[in-house]
């Protein structure tokens, strides 16, 4: 298993879609700093850039990222062949499964944190690191910001692993990438939607989870226990849906 | 008798309404190499898939080193290295991290074993550049390597030839020799039958999804007979004395040439009586059956068309 996991972190460090991510996210952060540059007006500083980027970073840009690095974690790898590597060794479906799920989720981690850090890093070169945490009108001390945003970064890791599972098991029962590619984004973009139109269905919707600042500053226990219900759901269900899946499935590629 | 590595009994498989193997049973012993072989389409590359666990069967069982790959899938498969098809590898990885991922996978294989299949095959010094830079002769070699590099006791070769330049396949088939007296079984598939008759003892040949004939090289490309080509200007001569000859069997005449079907071991009697005759000779051409012979009588040779390979 350690193996396994080994594996999929090599592969993952040495695609070219990591990169392709880490730049994409590097242009995020820079283009509010040219803005504000081109305008001349300066609303923000370093320690609440982060912040301000968060919505976009975990609702749109990792979950991007995810679809597109599980399309090719799985049914790439199918089509090329490469899937049956693993598979011809002492290891069992339900293991290369389950190390797909925890790379999965050391990169989901990873891509927060360097997110993170880039947010502060930027807004604090172009911006300086500024007096105080603001955020939706309301002004926190420095490290009651940094713990809001820290909280709020890393917190979302749970949603986006749990929407990496749903498109987990698209990808395995899909025939191509491009496919993969299409259904989820198209789900995704249906979700977000859906969300905006019809508030009552939101707890049921995925893509509602992505961002929790709203759950980090009200801490409100009902709420709370809702989401992490409806995730744990969530998680279970495609990830035993994508392990019945590959379990039955006869690999002749 | 040697200890079977192998024993595969009484698969079926069908995919759909299609039935591509059908009771078909054979066994590999320790150090032998068998030659899995049939026309395209016979089932060749489905059964590999099965044994490997990758393709369930509908019935029968795979035993390997005495494990029941079903029940027993980690003990089963430890100890086997595989190329099925074209070597696949992650192209925009080196060669040493492919291997490195194979290793992984076998914790107690210790991380030197890398630079030694790698020195095996010949590939040192390519060993950091990205695979999808490779020719289709050097990723066998790699892919002979990673099937090395969990120190197997069988190794099962697709088309282990395919792509390679005739060096390479020169130094391929004294490698599989070397690992096959270290006692390593193999289990080879490929079209090149010359190849097989070289490498391998023992040999099954499958016709759409049935073994249809399988046993020692030796017993099976051994005749009652011998045929001898006779080249001489006097071939109505040479038709006209062995026609009355109790160990000649049949007679071909062809422009100063004449096939004569003869007993094992008559080929001095037919040398004298020639020479008694004082018939002038060229040449006697003792001609011995070979595998691609073999493989055309039993086959019919060309494409199986119920049996599937490609899904």
């Amino acid at each position: 298993m350690t193996g396994l996991i080994k594996n999929e972190l090599l592969k993952l460090t040495h695609n070219r879609k990591t990169y392709g991510f880490m730049l994409a996210l590097l242009m995020i952060n820079v283009i509010p700093v040219l803005l504000t540059l081109l305008i001349g007006i300066r609303t923000m500083d370093g320690q609440s850039y982060p912040s301000t980027l968060y919505g976009v970073t975990v609702s749109w840009v990792l979950p991007l990222f995810l679809i597109a690095i599980i399309a090719e974690m799985i049914t790439e790898e199918y089509s090329a062949g490469t899937l049956s590597l693993s598979l011809v060794h002492p290891v069992t479906r339900v293991q290369l499964i389950t190390a797909k799920v925890i790379a999965l989720l050391m990169l989901i981690l990873a891509g927060l944190l360097y997110a993170l850090l880039l947010g502060y890093g930027i807004g604090t070169l172009f911006f300086g690191w500024g007096s105080g945490f603001f955020m939706r009108g309301i002004s926190y001390t420095t490290w009651e910001g940094i713990r809001i945003t820290l909280v709020s970064y890393f917190a979302s890791a749970v949603p986006l692993l749990s929407f990496s599972l749903l498109v987990m098991f698209l990808a395995l029962i899909m025939s191509s990438g491009a496919s993969v590619v299409g259904a989820s984004a198209g789900l995704l973009l249906i979700f977000t939607i859906l969300d905006l139109l019809a508030k009552e269905i939101s707890p049921f919707l995925i893509s509602s989870y992505f961002v929790v600042t709203h759950l980090v500053l009200s801490f409100n226990r009902q709420e709370i226990s809702f989401a992490l219900a409806f995730l744990l759901l969530h998680s279970l269900l495609f990830y035993l849906a994508a392990i019945v899946v590959l379990q039955k499935r006869d690999i002749v590629n | 008798m040697a200890q079977n590595i192998l024993q595969v009994s009484n698969i079926n498989k069908s995919f759909g309404k299609k039935s591509v193997l059908r009771d078909v049973s054979l066994s590999v012993s320790q150090g032998e190499s068998l030659g899995f072989i049939g026309p395209n389409g016979a089932g060749k590359t489905t059964l590999i898939r099965i044994i490997l666990g990758l393709v369930r069967s509908d019935q029968g069982s795979v035993i390997i080193n005495g494990h029941p790959l079903r029940g027993e899938f980690k003990k089963a498969i430890g100890n086997v290295g595989s190329v099925v098809e074209t070597p696949r590898f992650y192209s925009y990885l080196s060669a040493y991290h492919n291997l490195q991922m194979t290793c992984n996978l076998h914790p107690q294989v210790k991380k030197e074993k890398i630079a030694e299949v790698l020195e095996l095959v010949g590939l040192t010094a390519r060993a950091g550049d990205k695979v999808g830079t490779y020719s289709l002769g050097m990723k066998q070699r790699l892919g002979l390597a990673r099937a090395l590099v969990s120190n197997p006791t069988l190794i099962f070769l697709d088309e282990p030839m395919n792509g390679m330049d005739p060096q390479g396949m020169i130094e391929t088939r004294a490698l599989i020799l070397k690992l096959k007296e270290r006692g390593i079984s193999f289990f080879i598939t490929s079209h090149l039958l010359s190849e097989v008759e070289q490498v391998c003892d023992h040999i099954a040949i499958i016709k759409t999804g049935q073994i249809i004939t399988r046993g020692s090289m030796e017993q099976l490309l051994t005749r009652n007979f011998e045929t001898v080509d006779i080249y001489t200007s006097e071939t109505a001569t040479v038709t006209s004395v062995l026609q009355n000859v109790s160990f000649v069997h049949q007679i071909k005449t062809g422009e100063n040439r004449v096939t004569a079907e003869i007993d094992r071991k008559s080929s001095a009697n037919l040398n004298r009586l020639l020479v008694e005759r004082k018939i002038p000779v060229d040449y006697l051409v003792p001609n011995n059956t070979t595998l691609e012979q073999l493989f055309i009588e039993l086959t019919g040779g060309g494409e199986d068309s119920d049996g599937s390979d490609k899904k």
